[in-house]
């Protein structure tokens, strides 16, 4: 009998008290064969106080950012030996339902970072100008300054990683700019298989995004910065 | 000699207080012992300049300068970049440090909780 495979959904967080419950609700009733892990990066609501409550969950002592809190789920995934860990943000941008599929995709493709993209067939301008075109320009570095690496949604929240992804990013992700620059750390460093498959993401029932205006400029131009120095200076 | 008797007189008391001020610190280990010889540098160099002035002859014929506070200010500019860099390097550290450690806090937490369920 094949063994089924561990999969854990990470879920970092940061005052997300409205939206946790109903993702983690979703994810119980819905894909019970998934383990969660939520991980609180020091909210100042009730984040914590409702997730515990429903699902496996940390908390830190102060804030890390996004790259820290992801991280922490890594080096979970890698201490408990999960197959493959997903990715998942907290506001319910990203539906569940789009775990099966990269999950398909990493197994069809053997490839340890699968990302859920956007604009995998389009992108729509119309919606966010500035990250849209931001996210094309990072595309287009990536795409320039590492061979075959095609991916059009690099700042995409929804990522599956397999083992060698949780070994490798459990002592090696990005604190600053994560998405992006785990794709160039990737690439350049341990030279794993990344491939993308199409998603729909929704936008956020509540809360602000932490990127947006003019901050989109500056933070495109701070990772290209990063993605250049990873290029040029880091060794293999 | 570039600077006067008395003036030699108010640049070595203040030398003194400054040093013992920063062995102090150092032997109380609020500074490194290499962050100290870096900082015991900012008054050795322009002491050295006033107690030595045929160095001000051997730069000049090594470095073409003649002025004596190009070369010193120079040499200090280099002296706290090192001092500098090596903070910055030390404080990286430091965060690589308290992350790990933030993120290890909160796994043990999770995992004695699970343990004691």
């Amino acid at each position: 009998m094949k063994k089924k495979d561990k999969v854990l959904v990470i879920i970092p967080c940061f005052n997300e008290e409205k939206n946790i419950e109903l993702l983690i609700k979703n994810l119980k009733t819905n894909y019970k064969h998934y383990n969660t892990l939520v991980v609180d990066d020091c909210s100042e609501d009730k984040t914590f106080f409702v997730a515990s409550k429903i699902s496996n969950s940390v908390s830190h002592v102060c804030n890390l950012g996004i790259g820290g809190a992801v991280q922490t789920g890594i080096k979970y995934a890698d201490i408990k030996n999960y197959d493959y860990c997903v990715q998942i943000d907290g506001d319910l941008q990203h539906d569940p339902k789009f775990i099966e599929v990269l999950l398909k995709k990493s197994k069809q493709s053997k490839s340890s970072l699968t990302i859920g993209s956007r604009y995998f067939y389009k992108r729509d301008f119309s919606k966010n100008f500035l990250r849209v075109l931001g996210s094309l320009f990072i595309s287009i570095l990536l795409r320039s300054l590492f061979d075959k690496l095609k991916i059009t949604d690099p700042t995409s929240g929804l990522r599956l990683m397999d083992k060698k992804a949780i070994k490798f990013f459990s002592d090696n992700y990005p604190q600053d700019y994560p998405e992006p620059i785990s794709i160039a750390l990737l690439s350049k460093k341990n030279e794993l298989k990344i491939t993308e498959v199409p998603v729909k993401m929704t936008d956020r029932k509540f809360g602000k995004s932490s990127i947006a205006g003019v901050d989109s400029l500056l933070y495109m131009f701070k990772i290209s910065i990063n993605i250049l120095m990873i290029k040029i200076f880091l060794e293999k | 000699m570039f600077l006067q008797n008395k003036q030699l007189t108010l640049i070595i008391i203040f030398s003194l207080i400054y040093l013992i001020y920063l062995f102090k610190k150092s032997i109380n280990k609020k500074i490194e012992f290499y962050d100290t010889f870096f900082l015991s540098l900012v008054v050795f160099l322009p002491l050295l300049l006033m107690i030595l002035p045929n160095i001000e002859k051997i730069t000049f014929s090594i470095f073409g300068v003649v002025y004596p506070f190009v070369i010193l200010f120079s040499i200090l500019f280099v002296v706290l970049f090192i001092l500098v860099l090596r903070l910055i390097i030390k404080i990286n550290t430091l965060q690589d440090q308290t992350i790990k450690l933030i993120q290890l806090t909160a796994l043990n937490k999770l995992k004695n909780e699970n343990k004691k369920t």
